[in-house]
Parts: structure tokens; C-alpha cells; sequence
């Protein structure tokens, strides 16, 4: 499986078309009204994927921020060998998880989730009621490291071993926390 | 704190009596009115050693001292009709006196802090007159004075037209006033000090990096560059004077765009820019060492000695 | 009745169990309904993730905003890669989503500041790298096209920095008439200062103290405006 390669479909398309391919190179070029239609164009994937992650409108959008002023400095290093939207998502999900490692707060996290934390168990009866109507809520409310797991593996296709790679758990313990993260929502959920 | 109208009235209608008994009711007077002008004020909660303060004080008087327990305490006198709030936990703490939302002028207050050392303070205030030793954080007014000093972590000082006068001893600090006069002593490590139009005066041994800027306000800077020290200065209409130790050796480049260039340190003249007739000088002291450069349009720059 | 395993069942629910553990494991759930049970709602959370529709988007205003504040943050490293000045302008340029009006007005300063800084570095190159050489053979020629965009940039964010200062007139009442006093006074010396450092570059395009002085001046712009921010 391609890391992520199914995760950007509403904008692969656009990486075809010409226009978008001119803009990827004048943007190559230093051409930043070049860029702005890059980000037009991907900015909704990608805050898709950071608003997943790590479950926080604000923070996702300061996460976008990042995302898009990171490919603009590294911008030169795409060579077309994947889509764009495919990079993007690349690019994303490492500046993401770079994030939340010097995020003292979610790196604590990310290592013990404790299994028994389950938000539900704590939320008010009105927020069990908005997560059993939004699955987005209920992600939102994961603990980070078995949300992050939930959405690399369930939502955008990586394996266990690709997500190992990426931040530096074991395969098992990526594994387990998938399965946590599914428990976790089912509860919520109310299943 | 001037007088109250009830003691000015009362202060006139006691011209006829005698003078001794118009001082005694005035005094009385005054003391009842003063009583009730203020509320005294005691707090105390645990807050962990290293838990943010956070506090909006709009005018008046605020003092914050660093003492080396896992408390807070605050005491003072709150004005009549003024709320004093705080809230928060261990872990963090909010305080102050509340605004007046229909935009009543809040009237001022007097209260001293005691907080652990290590705490990080953020003190807001419009014209109160900010003093504190020994604490780090963030103090920013908007006309009234900020004194500082004592040994602190990092320190930023903001200010619209207030005087600010730094006596801390901290590895980074940054001031800035707009018609205040900033005054920084101490030995702050790495210090980025700018004003718009009021003077910038800096005496300190202790500073290794520095930036110090205005735009019509004089700059002076008198002490002993660090060895190892890169300094820059840069001023439009106001002047830079430096006052160097007679021995110190350091690396000067001095340039003004139209202005004039005076070196009472060495013989040696500044060299004349055309077309704009302005000035740059170059000059080695003793064996280098520190940086300094120096930048104006068309403010004066004088280097010489103590 | 010994029920199948944790693994058995997540790997059943999303078809990462191997062919032999597979058929065990639904010879077993042909026989046991708990286990059946959880299965089932396992693979119909499966779907339900996979079908999920992506989370609402930002609305039109907020992609707008994250494009300014991105917009400014590039801004601002350009001016580090292309002038000598202290990488200042990328401090102040922040991260923030929801700014105040003189928050995103302090931003647009620095951006403008960005593009000016850019221009005189643009105008400090040689116009030609060699006595008689054609200015569009020189390396110059190529930086031309990103001369013109960083005027552009310039000419546009110094109309929204108009814009947004239109607007702080608007919010004055929130201070009193000392301190917006004292802020007329400080920016006008400001705007002089700039004034002045900008026609002196025009005549003096190579100096590089007079390009240090104008960065500087912006900074104390963009100070101004966040202590302003600060004050309301």
C-alpha cells in the first residue's frame, strides 16, 4: 500500500489538469500567487487530515499554516513521482506528528494511553448524545495516540509497520492502540 | 492621592474658623473619606512553584515580589466599588481588578504580591504604576511606570507611553516604551531595548547581545561591552552617544546617513559620505573583540569616554 | 465455549487475518452469536469509518485568513534569505488563527515590510555582471520577474495595511484620547521615519545601512501596533 494514497480523492483529480501542473511549477519558481492556488486547491484535504489527527478545529488550522509554509520551503523537492495531493499528505502527516511529539502534552499521551480513559465515560449525557450523531466528535475525543493510529491505519490505508516507521512505537503497540481506538468508539458511539 | 471633593469642600467652608480646628476636621475628614475610598484586601492560596499569575491591573499601585514558597498572597486596599477577583487553582492563577464594562473609569487600587519565584507573571495594566523584584514574565501598561529588578529568568516590557526602568539581572530582555523614558541598569544577558520618542538610556556591564533602537528619542549606552559581545544601534533623528571605559577595547562601525559623526575617543575623523553628507567611521579600540555597530539618518553619533 | 481472540476478531472486522485464522475463526462465529455480535459491530464501524465524509471544511473567511497569515509567514522568511537584517520579521509574524484587527494589521506591516526589504535587496543587485554586458544577459534579469512580484506584494499590502488601519480608526473609543494621542504621535514619527529612509533609498538604492534602518523602522511599526492591540 502507498502511505496515503487513498486519502486525498477529492483532489487527485485536480493534479492532472494542466493548470494545476503550470501553478506547481511557477510555484517551484518562487511564484507565491502561483502557490495560493496550490493551497486552494489542497488546503481543504489537508486541514481534513489535521482536524482527524488532532481532534481541534484550532489547532488543525494552526497545523494547516505549518503544513503549507513547510511545502512552500521544501517545494523543490517535489518531483512528480507521486501526485501532489499525495505529497501533500506525506508532508502533512510528518509535520503533524512532529508536532504533537514536542507537544509535551500529547507526547505524554501518545506513549500510555491509558486504556480505561475513555472520554465518554466522563462527558456529559448532551456530548454522549453529539458523538453518537458525529463519528468526527467521537474521533475528536480518542485519546491522541490511539486516534492517530485510528486515522493513519483506518481512515488513510498505512500499515502498522508504516505507522511504526512514522512515530517510532512498535508495531504491536500500534496495533494495539487500533484496537483500543475501535473499542474506544464503539463505546462511544453506543454500539 | 489628591483630595477628595468632600475635603475640598470641607477645606472651604472652614475658612472662617480657626486654624487649628479647620487642620483637625480636615484631617478627620480626610481620614473618613480615605477609610471608605479604600477596602483592605488579604488573599492567600497554594500555587505551584512554577504556575502562571495572571493579572489585569488598570490603575493604581501593584508590587509583585518573589519569596521562595508555594503560595501567593496578596494584600492591599481596593477601591471603593472596584470587584477584585481571583480565580484558578494550583496550578494557575488569575487576578485583578474588573474593568467597568459601560467604560466607567476604574478607580485606582493599591496591592502587593507575593509569589513563588519561579512563577511566570503577566501583569496588564492602563496606568498603574508596576513594580516588581525577582520575578519573571510579561508586564505591559499603557501610560504608567514599570519598575523591575532583581534576578529573573526572562523579562518583556511593554509600554505605550510609560517609563520603564530595568534594574534586573536576566539572561533575556526585551523593553520597549513609545514616549516613555527606559532606563536599563542590571546585567541583562541578551537585551532588545527600543523606544519611539522617548530617551533610551543604558548603563550595564552585564549585556552580550544587544539591540537598542529609537526613532527621535536619544540613545545612550554607557559600560564596558562583553567580550564576546555583538551590539547594534540604530536611531533616525535621535542620537546615539556612547560612553566607553578609557581601556575598552572593542570593534566600533559608526555610519549616519546625514548626520554627524563626533569621536572623542581617538584622533581619528570620521570620512564624509557623498552625496547625502552624512558620515561613517571606523574604528579599533584596544585589541577588538566586541561588535558595535551604529546606524542613523540623521542623528548624531558620539563615541567617547568616561 | 472458548471465544475466538481480540486479534481474530479486529482482524476478521477489517480482513488483516490470514486465510487459515479466517476460516477458524467463522467456523466459530458460525456457532457462538456473542462473538458474531461483536464481529458485526466491529466491520459496521469499519464501514461507518470508511465511509465517513471528510470533516466540514473551514468556511470561505477562514481560508482566506490561514492564506494571509500563510502568506505572511513565507513573506517573512523570504526577507531572512534575502537581506542581512536579523530574522525579526519571523518572530513576529505568528501563528495565531483568530486575530484582532491590529493583530492582522501588525501582520500586514511586516509583510509589507517584507516586500520592501525585498525590493531593495531586489535593487542593490548589479544591473549588469560585467562592463557593456545587456542587463537581460546578467543574472539580474532573472530576479526581474520576482522584482516585479515583490512590488506587486508590496503595492498590495500596503493598501490593505490602509485598509486595516481604517479600521483601527474605527475602534478608538476603546481607548482614551491620551493614549490615542500618543499613538498618533509615535506612528506619524514612524511613517516620517519611513517616509524619509524610502526616498533616501530611492537616490542611495546600494546602501546597505539605509536598508538596515528601513527594516528597523517596520519593526518599530509592527511593535507599535501589537502594544496598541495590547492597550484596547
Amino acid at each position: 500500500m502507498t502511505s496515503g494514497a487513498n486519502a486525498p480523492r477529492s483532489t487527485a483529480a485536480a493534479d492532472g489538469a494542466s493548470m494545476m501542473g503550470d501553478a506547481v511549477r511557477l510555484a517551484q519558481a518562487g511564484d507565491l500567487r502561483a502557490f495560493e492556488s496550490v493551497y486552494r486547491a489542497h488546503v481543504t484535504a489537508v486541514y481534513a487530515l489535521c482536524r482527524r489527527m488532532v481532534g481541534d478545529d484550532s489547532e488543525a488550522r494552526d497545523l494547516v499554516q505549518d503544513i503549507f509554509v513547510r511545502a512552500w520551503e521544501k517545494f523543490a523537492s517535489f518531483r512528480g513521482e507521486s501526485s501532489l495531493a499525495t505529497w501533500l499528505h506525506r508532508l502533512g502527516v510528518n509535520v503533524i506528528l512532529e508536532h504533537l511529539r514536542t507537544s509535551r502534552r500529547d507526547a505524554l499521551r501518545f506513549a500510555d494511553d491509558p486504556v480505561d480513559d475513555v472520554p465518554a465515560h466522563g462527558a456529559s449525557a448532551a456530548e454522549r448524545i453529539d458523538a453518537r450523531l458525529d463519528l468526527d466528535a467521537a474521533i475528536a475525543r480518542l485519546p491522541s495516540g490511539a486516534r492517530i493510529v485510528l486515522v493513519l491505519h483506518d481512515l488513510h490505508g498505512y500499515s502498522h509497520d508504516e505507522i511504526a516507521r512514522l512515530t517510532g512505537i512498535a508495531p504491536g503497540t500500534s496495533r494495539a492502540q487500533l484496537w483500543r481506538a475501535r473499542r474506544h468508539l464503539m463505546r462511544m458511539l453506543d454500539r | 492621592m489628591p483630595p477628595s471633593p468632600t475635603t475640598r469642600a470641607a477645606s472651604r467652608c472652614g475658612a472662617g474658623l480657626a486654624l487649628p480646628m479647620l487642620a483637625a476636621a480636615t484631617a478627620l475628614l480626610a481620614l473618613g473619606t480615605g477609610a471608605r475610598a479604600q477596602q483592605p484586601l488579604i488573599r492567600a492560596r497554594v500555587l505551584a512553584a512554577n504556575a502562571p499569575v495572571k493579572i489585569f491591573f488598570p490603575t493604581g499601585s501593584i508590587r509583585v515580589d518573589a519569596w521562595d514558597r508555594d503560595s501567593i498572597e496578596v494584600r492591599g486596599r481596593v477601591a471603593r466599588g472596584e470587584h477584585f477577583y481571583l480565580a484558578g487553582d494550583a496550578h494557575g492563577i488569575k487576578l485583578g481588578i474588573l474593568d467597568h464594562p459601560d467604560g466607567i473609569l476604574v478607580r485606582p487600587s493599591d496591592i502587593v504580591l507575593r509569589v513563588p519565584r519561579a512563577s511566570q507573571i503577566s501583569v496588564k495594566s492602563v496606568s498603574a504604576t508596576i513594580t516588581a523584584t525577582g520575578v519573571s514574565g510579561w508586564f505591559y501598561s499603557v501610560s504608567g511606570a514599570i519598575h523591575l529588578s532583581g534576578r529573573a529568568r526572562t523579562v518583556e516590557v511593554e509600554s505605550l507611553a510609560g517609563d520603564v526602568d530595568l534594574g534586573v539581572i536576566a539572561s533575556w530582555v526585551r523593553a520597549r516604551t513609545g514616549d516613555g523614558r527606559l532606563v536599563v541598569r542590571g546585567a541583562p544577558e541578551d537585551l532588545d531595548a527600543a523606544t519611539v520618542r522617548g530617551p533610551l538610556d543604558v548603563e550595564s556591564a552585564g549585556v552580550v547581545r544587544g539591540r537598542f533602537a529609537s526613532v527621535q528619542g536619544d540613545i545612550r549606552f554607557a559600560g564596558a561591552p562583553a567580550a564576546n559581545g555583538v551590539f547594534e544601534f540604530s536611531n533616525h533623528s535621535g542620537a546615539v552617544n556612547l560612553v566607553l571605559p578609557r581601556t575598552v577595547s572593542a570593534t566600533l562601525d559608526l555610519s549616519s546617513i546625514t548626520g554627524s559623526i563626533e569621536n572623542n575617543f581617538t584622533q581619528l575623523r570620521p570620512v564624509a559620505s557623498a552625496p547625502a553628507g552624512g558620515a561613517t567611521l571606523h574604528l579599533q579600540l584596544g585589541a577588538g573583540g566586541p561588535h558595535v555597530t551604529v546606524r542613523t539618518f540623521r542623528g548624531l553619533i558620539r563615541v567617547g569616554s568616561r | 465455549m472458548t471465544h475466538i481472540t481480540e486479534d481474530e476478531r479486529q482482524g476478521l472486522a477489517d480482513g488483516t487475518l490470514d486465510a487459515d485464522g479466517t476460516a477458524a475463526a467463522v467456523a466459530h462465529l458460525a456457532q457462538c452469536d456473542a462473538c458474531a455480535a461483536d464481529v458485526t459491530q466491529l466491520r459496521t464501524l469499519m464501514h461507518q469509518l470508511h465511509d465517513s465524509p471528510p470533516p466540514s471544511s473551514p468556511n470561505d473567511s477562514a481560508i482566506e485568513e490561514l492564506w494571509t497569515t500563510i502568506r505572511a509567514r513565507i513573506e517573512a522568511r523570504k526577507v531572512v534569505e534575502l537581506s542581512a537584517a536579523p530574522p525579526t520579521h519571523v518572530a513576529a509574524v505568528t501563528r495565531s488563527g483568530h486575530w484582532h484587527v491590529w493583530r492582522v494589521a501588525a501582520a500586514v506591516v511586516a509583510v509589507a515590510a517584507a516586500g520592501v526589504v525585498a525590493i531593495v535587496q531586489f535593487h542593490s543587485r548589479p544591473v549588469t555582471t560585467a562592463a557593456g554586458s545587456p542587463a537581460s544577459a546578467s543574472p539580474a534579469a532573472s530576479a526581474q520577474p520576482a522584482l516585479l512580484q515583490a512590488s506587486d506584494s508590496s503595492r498590495a499590502y500596503q493598501q490593505q495595511v490602509q485598509q486595516l488601519l481604517d479600521e483601527i480608526e474605527m475602534q478608538r473609543a476603546m481607548l482614551g484620547p491620551t493614549t490615542t494621542a500618543v499613538a498618533d504621535s509615535d506612528l506619524s514619527a514612524i511613517d516620517q521615519a519611513i517616509a524619509e529612509l524610502r526616498a533616501a533609498l530611492l537616490r542611495d538604492p546600494n546602501n546597505a545601512a539605509l536598508r538596515q534602518l528601513l527594516a528597523t523602522s517596520y519593526q518599530q511599526k509592527l511593535d507599535l501596533l501589537k502594544r496598541l492591540n495590547n492597550a484596547s
